[in-house]
């Protein structure tokens, strides 16, 4: 009997056990069940009593239904039932129907650890949209076709609803982007305007974003929420969906050396702190970049190669302007320390980017400016090179590095920098001094010829004494002065006379040495006698006897 | 400063000594008012001041060339920053007045400032050389020359050799062969040119778009080799072998006169 009480109780507890491993039961339904075209019903899905994993089979295709995601409805519930562990889980999934009509949703398979259930069928009711709220509202996403890669540029998220209504957010926006990054939406920088579209009044919030492509290729951007139209008493709840493509491209080919990704239209300027310093000072380069593009994330333009400047990485900042990201300026502080003195000039700036409108890299150039470097600063040295008083005495062996003062008084001027041997003054006195020497030596070589040969001399000085006398002669005779004409004529007659014997003295020279030394005609011996005998002439005659002379002497001084 | 070079510069430079007038320029004057107003001054005060004694010192030099002239001009270029043109000058006071140990000085102290080392290379010749202006050395080789010719020529015509003409001879031969060497030198310095501009380049080739072989710092010598339009086919004074354009660089010395 005990045994058979055992037995009993066993079953009885078996017998409980049963019913709650087997009651997992699945169910369906919508909520609600009639809804306006556009308007979004869920499909409610319930399974009590899963002890194991639930997993939801394929959504069957209904035509004019379109189910979406399983939405932010879906709960789990766990509790333990006669002592194993049961979960209730209760699946919404969104539901759309945009045309009118009856819909009839067919079961749908889900699996309960391992064993499969089917649904209940349900019937989705869709009626005519309400008049009140068709076209109460608008949503559109605008954005550029095509960026390239890196590219910032400006959108536009834009909410419209329609006026008269009241409306307000019924979930939180939901974006779906690849490829691209896009900014928050930030309602502080949100406008609103009117606008009539289809002949209705709208009032439009219009969010502004920037979008950033990131990656090449195609790619689409979806922005989802819901917000509930009001009228009155009435409202109707629409799910509000944003789609729009963009295709980013990558950078042609073609880079130039100083582009950085900068993408967009530029313009390019520079300033310089100074245009004096010295070794080892640096100066500053202030380079500003403006326009509209990529401003904030710009790069620092290339400095050209240099080997009398040291430069040293630029600080930066960025002057927003208009939107705050797409324009505006970016300023790069480059210092530059000149590594020697002189008069220098800064290196070239080079920056290039990509211009989308015309598709093409351009590249924006600055020539250096010209900077005065003067000398470093020496350790005990002035700082400047030209701090010296004038006139101060400088020892340049004590320090090279001081330049030497002006000074004050004045030298004589001339022409000293063309090279004396090339002036002609310096040509002609040479030419001086030569012939200078040579008359020198050629008088003394006669005076020793003279020296050595007597009779030469002799015949020289009877030979010009000779000359002198006849054309003193000759004067007397055109004077008409006989007297002075026999006396010249004598000397001229015994002096030639002697320059044909020099041994002879000319005082004793008389007409008959004359005639027998040089044979004359007869007439030209009278003229002779005539002047040896002291026998004035008449003066009509004193010419014919002048010209008889001058043959005379010139025959007998003639050279041999 | 040695002993012979001390009689040299007495014996020749007596004349030019005692002829020399203190200069009464009114524009070396007023050159020097600016200068020593320029010092007191800075920014762009000084520099202005630097450039009108530039402008006074340029004046003067039109009517005639100074050591002076070209040394202070040298210092207001110097004061400008200008150290090509102020290297110029001063090689130009140097060439009037190479005994002169601030030209030199101030001359080395520009170089420095451009880059370049304190002096220039130069041959034993050139070294020689700078004992003596260039005219001095002339008169040195003239008297010199004409008294060892006229002291070998003429006493066999006259009472045969003296030992007294016979050591004037040799002496005035001795002081013409060393001021050949002199004048020589100075051929050599007349020779270079001075850059004037930093950072001229020195083309390839006599060309616009000629590649750089390096580029040249202001005062740097070089010497002219040969011409083509408007090029010069120059040795730098490191060795260095190109063109540059003719106006980037200016001669030390002048073909002839220009005034």
């Amino acid at each position: 009997m005990k045994r058979h009480r055992w037995i009993l109780t066993l079953l009885a507890l078996l017998c409980c056990a049963l019913p709650a491993v087997a009651a997992v039961t699945v169910q369906s339904g919508l909520q609600p069940q009639v809804v306006r075209a556009g308007e979004t019903a869920f499909y409610v899905l319930s399974v009590s009593g899963a002890t194991g994993d639930v997993a939801v089979g394929e959504f069957p295709k209904v035509d004019g239904l379109t189910f979406a995601s399983q939405s932010s409805s879906s709960q789990s519930n766990v509790s333990i039932m006669n002592g194993a562990v049961v979960r209730h889980v209760r699946l919404g999934y969104e539901v759309r129907a945009d045309k009118e009509g009856t819909y009839d949703i067919p079961p749908v398979n889900v699996t309960v650890g391992d064993t499969s259930y089917w649904t209940n069928g349900v019937t989705l009711v869709v009626q005519p949209p309400d008049p009140l709220f068709q076209d109460a509202t608008g949503f559109e996403l605008d954005v550029p076709e095509t960026l390239y890669v890196g590219q910032i540029a400006e959108a536009q998220l834009r909410l419209r609803v329609r006026d008269g209504l009241q409306w307000r957010r019924a979930s939180e926006l939901v974006r779906e982007i690849a490829g691209v990054t896009v900014s928050e939406l930030e309602d502080a920088k949100a406008t609103t305007r009117a606008v009539v579209r289809g002949g209705n009044n709208y009032t439009e919030q219009v969010y502004p974003l920037t979008i950033t492509a990131i990656e090449p290729g195609t790619h689409s951007l979806t922005y989802t929420f819901d917000v509930v139209v009001a009228a009155g008493r009435a409202y109707q709840q629409q799910k509000l969906t944003a789609k729009a493509q963009i295709k980013v491209l990558p950078f042609p080919p073609g880079t130039p050396a100083a582009f950085k990704g900068a993408i967009g239209q530029f313009s390019m300027s520079h300033t310089l702190s100074t245009d004096k310093t010295r070794v080892g000072e640096p100066v500053e380069l202030q380079v500003e970049v403006s326009g509209e593009g990529n401003v904030g994330q710009l790069q620092p333009p290339l400095l050209g190669d240099s080997t009398v400047w040291r430069t040293y990485p630029p600080t930066e900042d960025f002057v927003p302007a208009g939107n705050g990201v797409t324009h505006g300026k970016k300023r790069f502080r480059y210092l530059l320390s000149p590594t020697r003195a002189g008069q220098l000039q800064t290196p070239q700036v080079r920056f290039s980017y990509f211009d989308p409108a015309v598709r093409q890299y351009k590249t924006l150039t600055q020539e250096g400016e010209s900077v005065l470097v003067a000398a470093a600063a020496v350790a005990g040295a002035p700082t400047r090179l030209d701090t010296e008083p004038a006139g101060a005495a400088v020892d340049p062996k004590a320090d090279p590095n001081r330049p030497h003062p002006i000074e004050l008084v004045g030298a004589d001027t001339g022409t000293y920098l063309v090279p004396a041997y090339r002036k002609p003054s310096f040509l002609w006195l040479n030419a001086a001094a030569g012939v200078l020497l040579l008359g020198v030596t050629g008088w003394r070589l006669r005076q020793r010829h003279l020296e050595a040969n007597p009779q030469v001399r002799i015949r020289s000085v009877a030979r010009r004494t000779a000359m002198r006398a006849l054309r003193k002669a000759e004067a007397a005779a055109r004077g008409e002065d006989p007297e002075a004409f026999h006396i010249e004529a004598r000397t001229a007659l015994r002096q030639a006379f002697a320059v044909r014997l020099p041994s002879r003295n000319p005082q004793t020279v008389t007409a008959t040495d004359i005639l027998r030394e040089v044979p004359l005609p007869a007439d030209d011996a009278l003229v002779i006698r005539t002047v040896f005998r002291q026998e004035a002439p008449p003066p009509a005659s004193l010419q014919a006897h002048s010209a008889v002379l001058h043959r005379i002497v010139t025959q007998m001084i003639r050279r041999p | 400063m040695t002993l012979p070079r001390i009689l040299a510069l007495l014996v020749f430079m007596l004349p030019g000594l005692l002829a020399a007038q203190p200069m009464s320029d009114p524009d070396f004057s007023a050159g020097n008012a600016a200068y020593t107003q320029a010092l007191k001054a800075s920014g762009n005060d000084a520099a202005a001041l630097y450039g009108q004694a530039v402008e006074h010192y340029l004046r003067a030099l039109q009517r005639g060339d100074s050591w002076v002239l070209h040394y202070n001009l040298g210092n207001a270029l110097s004061g400008m920053g200008e150290f090509g043109p102020a290297a110029l000058h001063y090689e130009r006071a140097l060439a009037i007045n190479p005994t002169k140990a601030e030209i030199a000085a101030n001359l080395a102290l520009a170089r420095r400032s451009a880059g370049l080392p304190g002096r220039r290379p130069a041959g034993w010749m050139e070294e020689w050389a700078l004992n003596l202006p260039l005219r001095y050395w002339t008169l040195v080789a003239f008297v010199g020359g004409w008294i060892a010719l006229g002291l070998i020529v003429l006493p066999p015509l006259f009472k045969g050799y003296s030992p007294l003409a016979l050591g004037l001879a040799s002496l005035g031969a001795l002081a013409f062969v060393a001021a050949l060497f002199g004048i020589a030198g100075w051929h050599q310095q007349s020779r270079w040119q001075i850059v004037l501009l930093p950072e001229a380049p020195l083309l390839a080739a006599p060309l616009d778009d000629s590649a750089d072989i390096r580029r040249l710092p202001a005062a740097t010598g070089v010497l002219p080799e040969r011409h083509h339009e408007r090029w010069t086919y120059v040795r730098t004074e490191s060795g260095d072998y190109g063109w540059i354009e003719s106006k980037q660089a200016e001669a030390v010395w002048r073909e002839k006169d220009e005034g």
